[in-house]
């Protein structure tokens, strides 16, 4: 399939393991994830001509000094500012860089090293529109913001408490079988159900827990990717939007309604040609208005496909195959890449005791928290190359 | 370390910029402001305030005072407070506000049932409360 990232492969991926806390520095989580990526695609720093970082905690650094730092010459960098979107975005960016033949190796990172109160003071100044007209009035942080979403969706939809609990005990199993994920434990739907209330609807098990941590990918040019010898993946389609639908707050489902024709269209292939799809799980309504969005289900039946379908690593549609940030943590801006880290981990067979069988999955992101909603909603589908 | 004394942490307060002024200086008034495209063709309400019409992108806005009259979005009851000066206050309702003219403002809505009922299309009535020194805050209230 001559797609638009012809010449382009996708040779490794790496992660941190995700913690509570750390004294490491965003810059040694990057070197981490991206060293991991690199050595599983048999490559090492000193290839690599190409940076797409994506991290809150970076500035007053940017992808310029990351490259200053860890002594690279880089032909093409990109730093993400769409928040969780731009793990996907940093990707595509770097997929048309190489295709273009700007460069040949780009380690595609995100990290960072958050708490509750850091989460919640980078999003206390995150935006004007959020600093002064959401914040001051109260709006519960990304809780509030999100729980606004979650009544909004069982009200129109007929979603229920325990159609969220069924989707977070399920990211929770798979979680179980990664070793980097934070939580160790399974999720019980009376755990899920009693757990302490944060903002109505939503209680503790809907909500993120903001951690440390880092994921990479390694993309390459083709030539390089065959004198690897490894395995490999093709990006078959690559799509981002923001702001859509534009002055709409609350129309579902937001952004991939958005993106998915073209992203489907490009690809050359649907929804049902997918053996996973790795969503943006910062709350679990989100995951619901992706499936909606992106055709994994008729719109606005999110919830009835979570009670009829085994999503875990073992069931017919898996989601979210490492747990998500909702069991494996949500490392700031990582958010973005972890799931691009999983789906590529999936697609070249590295998975471990959590492997599902695939050839095709789509991997999406969402991020930059404005007034009322995120901003920037992005979605890739990738292949294994056989 | 100690844990400040909740009560007597400020809530955030909004950074005013020569943009929003009216919006402030209205609430300080106990007037709400809002912004209007003054293009015939498009006369939307524009909230938060723009430089231009978000919607037709003409450049000329102009202020009126809002009748305060709305109605519930969607809404929550904010347990776990974003910060510490809304410790005291928690929990309560906080709300997406269709206002009658057309446009989404954000705001507590003082003296609503905390308890998860569902409030949503119920009509509301703005009012403006102390939120900090020489600071007026819009929320809203219930009416029947």
């Amino acid at each position: 399939m001559a797609g638009v990232f012809e010449g382009v492969r996708i040779v490794g991926a790496g992660q941190t393991v995700y913690a509570k806390r750390s004294p490491d520095t965003v810059q040694k989580l990057l070197y981490q994830a991206g060293g991991a990526a690199l050595r599983e695609a048999g490559l090492d720093w000193s290839r690599v001509d190409g940076l797409a970082i994506t991290s809150f905690m970076l500035p007053p650094d940017n992808v310029a000094t990351v490259a200053e730092h860890l002594g690279i010459e880089a032909r093409f960098l990109f730093q993400g500012l769409y928040g969780g979107a731009s793990g996907v975005i940093g990707m595509a960016h770097a997929a048309r860089a190489i295709r273009d033949g700007t460069c040949d190796v780009v380690v595609v990172a995100a990290a960072d090293a958050f708490d509750v109160s850091s989460h919640n003071e980078m999003l206390d100044r995150f935006n004007g529109s959020v600093r002064e007209f959401m914040s001051p009035q109260g709006f519960g942080g990304a809780n509030g913001m999100f729980a606004l979403h979650t009544r909004l969706y069982m009200e129109r939809h007929g979603a229920t408490r325990e159609d969220f609990g069924r989707f977070c005990i399920a990211l929770r199993n798979n979680a179980l079988l990664n070793p980097n994920a934070l939580f160790k434990s399974p999720l019980t739907m009376a755990d899920y159900l009693n757990a302490k209330p944060i903002a109505d609807p939503l209680r503790l098990y809907d909500c993120v827990l903001p951690c440390v941590g880092g994921d990479a990918i390694v993309l390459a040019s083709e030539r390089i990717a065959r004198e690897l010898g490894g395995p490999s993946l093709r990006i078959l389609a690559s799509e981002e939007i923001h702001n859509h639908p534009a002055n709409e707050l609350y129309v579902t489902p937001g952004g991939w309604g958005g993106l998915a024709d073209r992203l489907y269209a490009r690809a050359g292939c649907g929804p049902r040609d997918l053996h996973f799809a790795q969503l943006y799980d910062d709350y679990p309504v989100m995951c619901f208005v992706q499936m909606d969005g992106l055709g994994i289900c008729p719109p606005g039946t999110a919830h009835r496909f979570v009670r009829e379908t085994d999503i875990t690593t073992r069931g017919a549609f898996p989601i979210n195959t490492g747990g998500g940030q909702l069991s494996a943590g949500q490392a700031g801006a990582a958010g973005g890449t972890i799931g691009v880290y999983e789906g590529v981990t999936q697609l070249l067979g590295r998975a471990g005791a959590r492997q599902v069988k695939c050839k095709r999955g789509l991997v999406a992101g969402y991020g930059m928290i404005a007034y009322g909603r995120g901003l920037s909603s992005s979605a890739a589908i990738l292949e294994r190359v056989e | 370390m100690t844990t400040p004394n909740a009560a007597s942490v400020l809530k955030p307060q909004p950074r005013v910029t020569e943009l929003t002024q009216p919006y402030w200086d209205g609430a300080n008034d106990g007037r709400l402001m809002i912004q209007r495209c003054a293009s015939p063709a498009c006369g939307k309400a524009v909230f938060y305030p723009r430089v231009c019409c978000p919607y037709c992108h003409g450049a000329e806005l102009t202020w009126f005072r809002a009748t305060g009259r709305g109605s519930i979005i969607t809404h929550t009851t904010v347990r776990r407070a974003h910060h510490d000066g809304f410790n005291a206050s928690a929990p309560y309702v906080f709300a997406a506000v269709e206002i009658e003219e057309g446009a989404c403002i954000y705001a507590e809505i003082p003296g609503a049932p905390v308890d998860g009922v569902s409030l949503i299309g119920r009509p509301v009535l703005v009012d403006f409360v102390e939120h900090g020194p020489g600071r007026r805050m819009p929320v809203f209230r219930l009416v029947d």
